[in-house]
Protein backbone atom coordinates (compact mmCIF):
# COMPACT_ATOMS: atom_id res chain seq x y z
CA UNK A 1 0.00 0.00 0.00
CA UNK A 2 2.74 2.45 0.94
CA UNK A 3 4.74 1.46 -2.15
CA UNK A 4 1.71 2.00 -4.35
CA UNK A 5 1.15 5.48 -2.87
CA UNK A 6 4.79 6.38 -3.35
CA UNK A 7 4.62 5.15 -6.96
CA UNK A 8 1.47 7.16 -7.65
CA UNK A 9 3.01 10.31 -6.15
CA UNK A 10 6.16 9.84 -8.21
CA UNK A 11 4.10 9.28 -11.37
CA UNK A 12 2.05 12.43 -10.79
CA UNK A 13 5.14 14.57 -10.15
CA UNK A 14 6.72 13.24 -13.37
CA UNK A 15 3.48 14.00 -15.23
CA UNK A 16 3.39 17.52 -13.83
CA UNK A 17 7.00 18.11 -14.92
CA UNK A 18 6.29 16.71 -18.39
CA UNK A 19 3.15 18.83 -18.72
CA UNK A 20 5.02 21.91 -17.63
CA UNK A 21 7.77 21.17 -20.12
CA UNK A 22 5.18 20.66 -22.85
CA UNK A 23 3.49 23.94 -21.95
CA UNK A 24 6.82 25.79 -21.92
CA UNK A 25 7.75 24.47 -25.37
CA UNK A 26 4.29 24.98 -26.81
CA UNK A 27 3.91 28.09 -28.89
CA UNK A 28 1.65 30.84 -27.60
CA UNK A 29 -0.64 32.74 -29.94
CA UNK A 30 1.82 35.62 -30.13
CA UNK A 31 4.67 33.20 -30.97
CA UNK A 32 2.64 31.76 -33.83
CA UNK A 33 1.81 35.22 -35.11
CA UNK A 34 5.52 36.18 -35.13
CA UNK A 35 6.37 32.98 -37.01
CA UNK A 36 3.57 33.54 -39.53
CA UNK A 37 4.41 37.21 -40.15
CA UNK A 38 8.15 36.54 -40.54
CA UNK A 39 7.40 33.62 -42.88
CA UNK A 40 5.21 35.85 -45.02
CA UNK A 41 7.96 38.48 -45.01
CA UNK A 42 10.52 35.90 -46.18
CA UNK A 43 8.27 34.90 -49.05
CA UNK A 44 7.56 38.53 -49.95
CA UNK A 45 11.25 39.49 -49.83
CA UNK A 46 12.13 36.60 -52.18
CA UNK A 47 9.57 37.86 -54.70
CA UNK A 48 10.53 41.54 -54.34
CA UNK A 49 14.29 41.45 -53.99
CA UNK A 50 14.72 38.40 -56.20
CA UNK A 51 13.27 40.24 -59.15
CA UNK A 52 15.18 43.45 -58.35
CA UNK A 53 18.57 41.73 -57.97
CA UNK A 54 18.11 39.67 -61.13
CA UNK A 55 17.14 42.82 -63.03
CA UNK A 56 20.38 44.46 -61.84
CA UNK A 57 22.39 41.32 -62.87
CA UNK A 58 23.92 41.00 -59.44
CA UNK A 59 26.15 37.89 -59.19
CA UNK A 60 25.42 35.42 -56.39
CA UNK A 61 21.93 36.91 -55.99
CA UNK A 62 20.75 33.49 -54.77
CA UNK A 63 23.25 33.69 -51.93
CA UNK A 64 22.04 37.21 -51.06
CA UNK A 65 18.44 35.96 -50.89
CA UNK A 66 19.54 33.05 -48.70
CA UNK A 67 21.31 35.54 -46.40
CA UNK A 68 18.06 37.55 -46.15
CA UNK A 69 16.30 34.32 -45.21
CA UNK A 70 18.91 33.75 -42.49
CA UNK A 71 18.38 37.34 -41.25
CA UNK A 72 14.65 36.67 -40.82
CA UNK A 73 15.15 33.22 -39.30
CA UNK A 74 17.48 34.62 -36.63
CA UNK A 75 14.92 37.36 -35.84
CA UNK A 76 12.25 34.65 -35.56
CA UNK A 77 14.35 32.67 -33.08
CA UNK A 78 15.12 35.81 -31.11
CA UNK A 79 11.43 36.70 -30.76
CA UNK A 80 10.31 33.06 -30.34
CA UNK A 81 13.18 31.40 -28.44
CA UNK A 82 11.64 27.90 -28.56
CA UNK A 83 12.83 24.74 -30.28
CA UNK A 84 11.08 24.24 -33.60
CA UNK A 85 10.22 27.87 -34.33
CA UNK A 86 12.60 28.08 -37.29
CA UNK A 87 11.56 24.64 -38.60
CA UNK A 88 7.93 25.73 -38.55
CA UNK A 89 8.88 28.92 -40.36
CA UNK A 90 10.79 26.92 -43.01
CA UNK A 91 7.88 24.55 -43.57
CA UNK A 92 5.43 27.44 -43.99
CA UNK A 93 7.71 29.30 -46.41
CA UNK A 94 8.32 26.14 -48.47
CA UNK A 95 4.57 25.63 -48.79
CA UNK A 96 4.01 29.34 -49.57
CA UNK A 97 6.56 28.98 -52.38
CA UNK A 98 4.34 26.41 -54.08
CA UNK A 99 1.39 28.79 -54.05
CA UNK A 100 3.37 31.90 -55.03
CA UNK A 101 5.09 30.29 -58.01
CA UNK A 102 1.82 28.69 -59.08
CA UNK A 103 3.36 25.29 -59.56
CA UNK A 104 5.34 22.62 -57.75
CA UNK A 105 9.04 23.46 -58.06
CA UNK A 106 10.83 20.97 -55.84
CA UNK A 107 14.31 22.47 -55.74
CA UNK A 108 13.57 25.81 -53.97
CA UNK A 109 11.13 24.09 -51.60
CA UNK A 110 13.73 21.60 -50.45
CA UNK A 111 16.47 24.26 -50.32
CA UNK A 112 14.37 26.56 -48.11
CA UNK A 113 13.49 23.74 -45.73
CA UNK A 114 17.09 22.50 -45.51
CA UNK A 115 18.32 26.03 -44.74
CA UNK A 116 15.75 26.21 -41.93
CA UNK A 117 16.91 22.82 -40.61
CA UNK A 118 20.54 23.98 -40.51
CA UNK A 119 19.78 27.26 -38.71
CA UNK A 120 17.45 25.43 -36.29
CA UNK A 121 20.17 22.88 -35.49
CA UNK A 122 22.79 25.58 -34.95
CA UNK A 123 20.57 27.70 -32.71
CA UNK A 124 19.20 24.74 -30.75
CA UNK A 125 22.69 23.44 -30.01
CA UNK A 126 24.28 26.86 -29.54
CA UNK A 127 21.35 28.68 -27.99
CA UNK A 128 19.93 32.03 -29.11
CA UNK A 129 23.39 33.62 -29.20
CA UNK A 130 25.45 35.64 -31.66
CA UNK A 131 27.96 32.83 -32.44
CA UNK A 132 25.14 30.34 -33.06
CA UNK A 133 23.37 32.85 -35.35
CA UNK A 134 26.52 33.41 -37.41
CA UNK A 135 27.36 29.68 -37.63
CA UNK A 136 23.77 28.83 -38.57
CA UNK A 137 23.79 31.56 -41.19
CA UNK A 138 27.10 30.35 -42.59
CA UNK A 139 25.87 26.75 -42.86
CA UNK A 140 22.56 27.78 -44.45
CA UNK A 141 24.23 29.92 -47.12
CA UNK A 142 26.91 27.32 -47.85
CA UNK A 143 24.14 24.75 -48.30
CA UNK A 144 22.86 26.67 -51.31
CA UNK A 145 26.03 25.80 -53.25
CA UNK A 146 25.91 22.17 -52.17
CA UNK A 147 22.17 21.87 -52.84
CA UNK A 148 22.37 20.96 -56.58
CA UNK A 149 24.78 18.12 -55.72
CA UNK A 150 22.25 16.73 -53.23
CA UNK A 151 19.02 17.49 -55.06
CA UNK A 152 20.00 16.36 -58.55
CA UNK A 153 21.22 12.88 -57.50
CA UNK A 154 17.92 12.53 -55.58
CA UNK A 155 16.00 13.45 -58.72
CA UNK A 156 18.11 11.84 -61.44
CA UNK A 157 19.70 8.99 -59.49
CA UNK A 158 23.21 8.24 -58.24
CA UNK A 159 24.45 8.03 -61.86
CA UNK A 160 24.42 11.84 -61.63
CA UNK A 161 27.46 11.71 -59.33
CA UNK A 162 29.31 9.71 -61.98
CA UNK A 163 28.35 12.34 -64.58
CA UNK A 164 29.70 15.11 -62.29
CA UNK A 165 32.99 13.27 -61.81
CA UNK A 166 33.38 12.62 -65.54
CA UNK A 167 32.48 16.26 -66.33
CA UNK A 168 35.18 17.54 -63.96
CA UNK A 169 37.73 15.12 -65.47
CA UNK A 170 36.79 16.08 -69.03
CA UNK A 171 36.82 19.82 -68.28
CA UNK A 172 40.23 19.57 -66.59
CA UNK A 173 41.63 17.73 -69.66
CA UNK A 174 40.11 20.23 -72.12
CA UNK A 175 41.22 23.36 -70.23
CA UNK A 176 44.43 21.87 -68.90
CA UNK A 177 43.63 22.47 -65.23
CA UNK A 178 44.06 20.16 -62.29
CA UNK A 179 40.76 18.54 -61.13
CA UNK A 180 41.72 19.59 -57.60
CA UNK A 181 41.54 23.23 -58.80
CA UNK A 182 37.89 22.77 -59.74
CA UNK A 183 37.18 21.56 -56.24
CA UNK A 184 39.12 24.55 -54.88
CA UNK A 185 36.94 26.88 -56.95
CA UNK A 186 33.80 25.32 -55.47
CA UNK A 187 35.28 25.64 -51.99
CA UNK A 188 36.08 29.30 -52.61
CA UNK A 189 32.49 29.89 -53.75
CA UNK A 190 31.19 28.05 -50.69
CA UNK A 191 33.35 30.15 -48.36
CA UNK A 192 32.23 33.41 -49.97
CA UNK A 193 28.59 32.37 -49.62
CA UNK A 194 29.28 31.32 -46.03
CA UNK A 195 30.56 34.82 -45.30
CA UNK A 196 27.32 36.29 -46.69
CA UNK A 197 25.36 33.92 -44.46
CA UNK A 198 27.37 34.98 -41.40
CA UNK A 199 26.65 38.62 -42.21
CA UNK A 200 22.94 37.76 -42.43
CA UNK A 201 23.07 35.97 -39.07
CA UNK A 202 24.93 38.78 -37.29
CA UNK A 203 22.66 41.43 -38.85
CA UNK A 204 19.59 39.49 -37.73
CA UNK A 205 20.92 39.18 -34.19
CA UNK A 206 21.72 42.88 -33.91
CA UNK A 207 18.48 43.96 -35.59
CA UNK A 208 16.33 41.83 -33.28
CA UNK A 209 17.91 43.45 -30.20
CA UNK A 210 17.20 46.93 -31.60
CA UNK A 211 13.70 45.94 -32.73
CA UNK A 212 12.82 44.66 -29.25
CA UNK A 213 13.94 48.00 -27.77
CA UNK A 214 12.02 49.98 -30.39
CA UNK A 215 8.82 47.96 -29.97
CA UNK A 216 8.90 48.26 -26.20
CA UNK A 217 8.66 52.05 -26.50
CA UNK B 1 4.17 8.70 -53.03
CA UNK B 2 4.00 5.24 -54.58
CA UNK B 3 5.31 6.81 -57.77
CA UNK B 4 8.28 8.33 -55.92
CA UNK B 5 9.06 4.99 -54.24
CA UNK B 6 8.95 3.16 -57.56
CA UNK B 7 11.13 5.82 -59.23
CA UNK B 8 13.77 5.33 -56.54
CA UNK B 9 13.72 1.52 -56.58
CA UNK B 10 13.21 0.77 -60.28
CA UNK B 11 15.89 1.15 -62.89
CA UNK B 12 16.41 0.48 -66.56
CA UNK B 13 13.43 -0.67 -68.59
CA UNK B 14 11.37 -1.15 -65.42
CA UNK B 15 11.20 2.64 -65.01
CA UNK B 16 8.58 2.58 -67.75
CA UNK B 17 6.09 1.12 -65.22
CA UNK B 18 6.19 4.06 -62.75
CA UNK B 19 6.39 6.45 -65.71
CA UNK B 20 3.17 5.03 -67.18
CA UNK B 21 1.58 5.03 -63.71
CA UNK B 22 2.49 8.67 -63.00
CA UNK B 23 1.40 9.79 -66.49
CA UNK B 24 -1.96 7.98 -66.11
CA UNK B 25 -2.50 9.53 -62.69
CA UNK B 26 -1.71 12.96 -64.15
CA UNK B 27 -4.11 12.47 -67.06
CA UNK B 28 -6.90 11.23 -64.82
CA UNK B 29 -6.62 13.59 -61.85
CA UNK B 30 -4.61 16.69 -62.71
CA UNK B 31 -3.51 17.61 -66.21
CA UNK B 32 -2.00 20.85 -64.88
CA UNK B 33 0.67 18.72 -63.19
CA UNK B 34 2.30 18.24 -66.61
CA UNK B 35 3.05 21.99 -66.61
CA UNK B 36 5.40 21.45 -63.64
CA UNK B 37 7.65 19.41 -65.93
CA UNK B 38 8.82 22.80 -67.29
CA UNK B 39 11.39 22.87 -64.48
CA UNK B 40 13.15 19.94 -66.20
CA UNK B 41 13.10 21.41 -69.71
CA UNK B 42 16.62 22.88 -69.39
CA UNK B 43 18.09 20.07 -67.28
CA UNK B 44 17.06 17.04 -69.34
CA UNK B 45 18.90 17.95 -72.58
CA UNK B 46 22.03 18.75 -70.55
CA UNK B 47 21.82 15.40 -68.73
CA UNK B 48 21.21 13.40 -71.93
CA UNK B 49 23.98 15.14 -73.91
CA UNK B 50 26.57 14.93 -71.10
CA UNK B 51 25.82 11.28 -70.36
CA UNK B 52 25.94 10.45 -74.10
CA UNK B 53 29.35 12.05 -74.44
CA UNK B 54 30.88 11.03 -71.10
CA UNK B 55 29.41 7.65 -70.14
CA UNK B 56 31.84 4.94 -71.15
CA UNK B 57 30.46 1.87 -69.37
CA UNK B 58 28.04 -0.69 -70.81
CA UNK B 59 24.34 -0.12 -70.19
CA UNK B 60 22.87 -3.09 -68.25
CA UNK B 61 19.98 -4.35 -70.38
CA UNK B 62 17.60 -7.18 -69.33
CA UNK B 63 18.61 -10.68 -70.49
CA UNK B 64 17.52 -11.52 -74.01
CA UNK B 65 18.19 -8.04 -75.39
CA UNK B 66 21.24 -7.38 -77.63
CA UNK B 67 24.29 -5.83 -75.99
CA UNK B 68 25.15 -2.20 -76.77
CA UNK B 69 28.89 -2.29 -76.03
CA UNK B 70 29.66 -1.67 -79.72
CA UNK B 71 28.38 1.89 -79.29
CA UNK B 72 29.48 3.69 -76.11
CA UNK B 73 27.47 6.76 -77.09
CA UNK B 74 24.28 4.70 -77.29
CA UNK B 75 24.76 3.25 -73.79
CA UNK B 76 25.42 6.78 -72.49
CA UNK B 77 22.28 7.99 -74.26
CA UNK B 78 20.25 5.21 -72.61
CA UNK B 79 21.62 6.18 -69.19
CA UNK B 80 20.62 9.79 -69.85
CA UNK B 81 17.12 8.73 -70.87
CA UNK B 82 16.81 6.54 -67.75
CA UNK B 83 17.89 9.41 -65.47
CA UNK B 84 15.48 11.79 -67.18
CA UNK B 85 12.61 9.30 -66.93
CA UNK B 86 13.27 8.93 -63.21
CA UNK B 87 13.21 12.73 -62.74
CA UNK B 88 9.97 13.00 -64.76
CA UNK B 89 8.31 10.33 -62.61
CA UNK B 90 9.33 12.03 -59.37
CA UNK B 91 8.28 15.52 -60.44
CA UNK B 92 4.99 14.28 -61.90
CA UNK B 93 4.17 12.15 -58.85
CA UNK B 94 4.82 15.02 -56.42
CA UNK B 95 2.97 17.53 -58.63
CA UNK B 96 -0.12 15.33 -58.94
CA UNK B 97 -0.09 14.82 -55.18
CA UNK B 98 0.26 18.53 -54.37
CA UNK B 99 -2.36 19.57 -56.91
CA UNK B 100 -4.98 16.99 -55.93
CA UNK B 101 -4.66 17.20 -52.15
CA UNK B 102 -6.46 20.18 -50.65
CA UNK B 103 -4.37 22.73 -48.74
CA UNK B 104 -6.43 22.04 -45.58
CA UNK B 105 -5.65 18.31 -45.79
CA UNK B 106 -1.99 19.02 -46.51
CA UNK B 107 -1.70 21.28 -43.47
CA UNK B 108 -3.39 18.59 -41.38
CA UNK B 109 -0.77 16.04 -42.52
CA UNK B 110 2.02 18.47 -41.69
CA UNK B 111 0.35 19.19 -38.37
CA UNK B 112 0.42 15.51 -37.47
CA UNK B 113 3.98 15.07 -38.75
CA UNK B 114 5.25 18.09 -36.81
CA UNK B 115 3.08 17.30 -33.73
CA UNK B 116 2.15 20.96 -33.71
CA UNK B 117 -1.55 21.80 -33.59
CA UNK B 118 -0.91 25.27 -34.89
CA UNK B 119 0.43 24.71 -38.40
CA UNK B 120 -2.88 25.51 -40.14
CA UNK B 121 -3.16 28.80 -38.21
CA UNK B 122 0.41 29.84 -39.01
CA UNK B 123 0.10 28.89 -42.68
CA UNK B 124 -3.30 30.53 -43.06
CA UNK B 125 -2.14 33.75 -41.43
CA UNK B 126 1.06 33.84 -43.51
CA UNK B 127 -0.92 33.25 -46.70
CA UNK B 128 -3.34 36.06 -45.87
CA UNK B 129 -0.78 38.61 -44.75
CA UNK B 130 1.82 37.97 -47.49
CA UNK B 131 0.18 40.19 -50.16
CA UNK B 132 -0.12 43.03 -47.62
CA UNK B 133 3.55 42.78 -46.66
CA UNK B 134 4.58 42.53 -50.29
CA UNK B 135 2.64 45.71 -51.07
CA UNK B 136 4.29 47.55 -48.17
CA UNK B 137 7.68 46.28 -49.30
CA UNK B 138 7.05 47.33 -52.90
CA UNK B 139 6.03 50.86 -51.79
CA UNK B 140 9.18 51.11 -49.66
CA UNK B 141 11.32 49.81 -52.53
CA UNK B 142 9.86 52.40 -54.92
CA UNK B 143 10.36 55.16 -52.34
CA UNK B 144 14.03 54.18 -51.91
CA UNK B 145 14.50 54.02 -55.69
CA UNK B 146 13.00 57.52 -56.05
CA UNK B 147 15.57 58.78 -53.54
CA UNK B 148 18.39 57.35 -55.70
CA UNK B 149 18.64 54.00 -54.02
CA UNK B 150 19.18 50.54 -55.53
CA UNK B 151 22.10 51.62 -57.68
CA UNK B 152 25.25 49.54 -57.69
CA UNK B 153 27.12 52.03 -55.48
CA UNK B 154 24.50 51.98 -52.69
CA UNK B 155 22.95 48.52 -53.10
CA UNK B 156 23.94 47.21 -49.65
CA UNK B 157 22.53 50.22 -47.78
CA UNK B 158 19.36 50.18 -49.91
CA UNK B 159 18.73 46.51 -49.14
CA UNK B 160 19.37 47.09 -45.42
CA UNK B 161 16.98 50.09 -45.36
CA UNK B 162 14.29 48.12 -47.16
CA UNK B 163 14.64 45.10 -44.89
CA UNK B 164 14.83 47.02 -41.62
CA UNK B 165 11.79 49.22 -42.31
CA UNK B 166 9.55 46.42 -43.64
CA UNK B 167 10.62 44.01 -40.88
CA UNK B 168 10.04 46.55 -38.10
CA UNK B 169 6.69 47.44 -39.66
CA UNK B 170 5.72 43.75 -39.80
CA UNK B 171 6.85 43.06 -36.21
CA UNK B 172 4.87 46.04 -34.95
CA UNK B 173 1.68 44.52 -36.43
CA UNK B 174 2.19 41.21 -34.59
CA UNK B 175 0.86 42.49 -31.27
CA UNK B 176 -2.43 43.64 -32.82
CA UNK B 177 -2.79 40.44 -34.84
CA UNK B 178 -2.30 38.26 -31.76
CA UNK B 179 -4.91 40.29 -29.82
CA UNK B 180 -7.32 39.90 -32.75
CA UNK B 181 -6.67 36.14 -32.87
CA UNK B 182 -7.28 35.76 -29.14
CA UNK B 183 -10.43 37.88 -29.40
CA UNK B 184 -11.65 35.32 -31.95
CA UNK B 185 -11.01 32.59 -29.33
CA UNK B 186 -7.92 31.18 -31.00
CA UNK B 187 -5.78 29.74 -28.21
CA UNK B 188 -8.49 28.70 -25.76
CA UNK B 189 -9.92 26.27 -28.32
CA UNK B 190 -6.55 24.62 -28.78
CA UNK B 191 -6.49 23.54 -25.13
CA UNK B 192 -9.91 21.93 -25.26
CA UNK B 193 -9.83 20.15 -28.56
CA UNK B 194 -7.15 18.17 -30.28
CA UNK B 195 -6.78 17.65 -34.00
CA UNK B 196 -8.42 14.24 -33.62
CA UNK B 197 -11.69 15.89 -32.65
CA UNK B 198 -11.80 18.28 -35.54
CA UNK B 199 -13.41 17.22 -38.80
CA UNK B 200 -11.40 14.40 -40.31
CA UNK B 201 -11.00 13.87 -44.04
CA UNK B 202 -13.26 11.10 -45.28
CA UNK B 203 -11.62 8.86 -47.88
CA UNK B 204 -13.65 8.55 -51.06
CA UNK B 205 -13.95 5.68 -53.55
CA UNK B 206 -11.36 7.36 -55.76
CA UNK B 207 -8.87 7.37 -52.84
CA UNK B 208 -9.36 3.61 -52.31
CA UNK B 209 -9.04 2.99 -56.05
CA UNK B 210 -5.75 4.94 -56.18
CA UNK B 211 -4.45 3.08 -53.11
CA UNK B 212 -5.27 -0.32 -54.62
CA UNK B 213 -3.86 0.68 -58.03
CA UNK B 214 -0.63 1.89 -56.39
CA UNK B 215 -0.26 -1.36 -54.46
CA UNK B 216 -0.90 -3.44 -57.61
CA UNK B 217 1.60 -1.44 -59.69
CA UNK B 218 4.23 -1.66 -56.92
CA UNK B 219 3.84 -5.42 -56.51
CA UNK B 220 3.88 -5.95 -60.28
CA UNK B 221 7.04 -3.86 -60.64
CA UNK B 222 8.94 -5.71 -57.92
CA UNK B 223 7.80 -9.11 -59.23
CA UNK B 224 8.85 -8.28 -62.78
CA UNK B 225 12.18 -6.90 -61.58
CA UNK B 226 12.83 -10.02 -59.50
Amino acid sequence: MMNWMVNELNKSSVEITENQTRRLQRFSTRDLVYIAVLSALWGASENLLGGQLHAMNIPLSGAVLAAIGVFLMVICRSFVPKVGSILLMGAVVALLKVLSIGGVVLSPMIAIFMEAVLVELAMTMGGTTLPASSIGGMLADMYSIVHPFIFQPLLFGTSMLVIYQKTISAASKIFGIDPASVILIFLALAVSQGVLGMIGGVAGWKFSARAKRALRR
Amino acid sequence: MGGVLLAVTMNGVFLLIPLAYAATAGLLFSREAFRDLKQLVKLIPIIVVSSTLLWQEEYPLPSGMPSVTSSPFFSGFLIGVEMSARAVVMVLAVSVFMRTVRVSELTRVLERASRSESFPFVFGLALNIAPNLERIGRDTLNAIKLRGGFRLRNLASSVSHLLSSTTLNALAKCQDISYAAEARAFGSGRNATSSAHRDRPTPSRVDFFVLIATAVVAVLSFVLKA
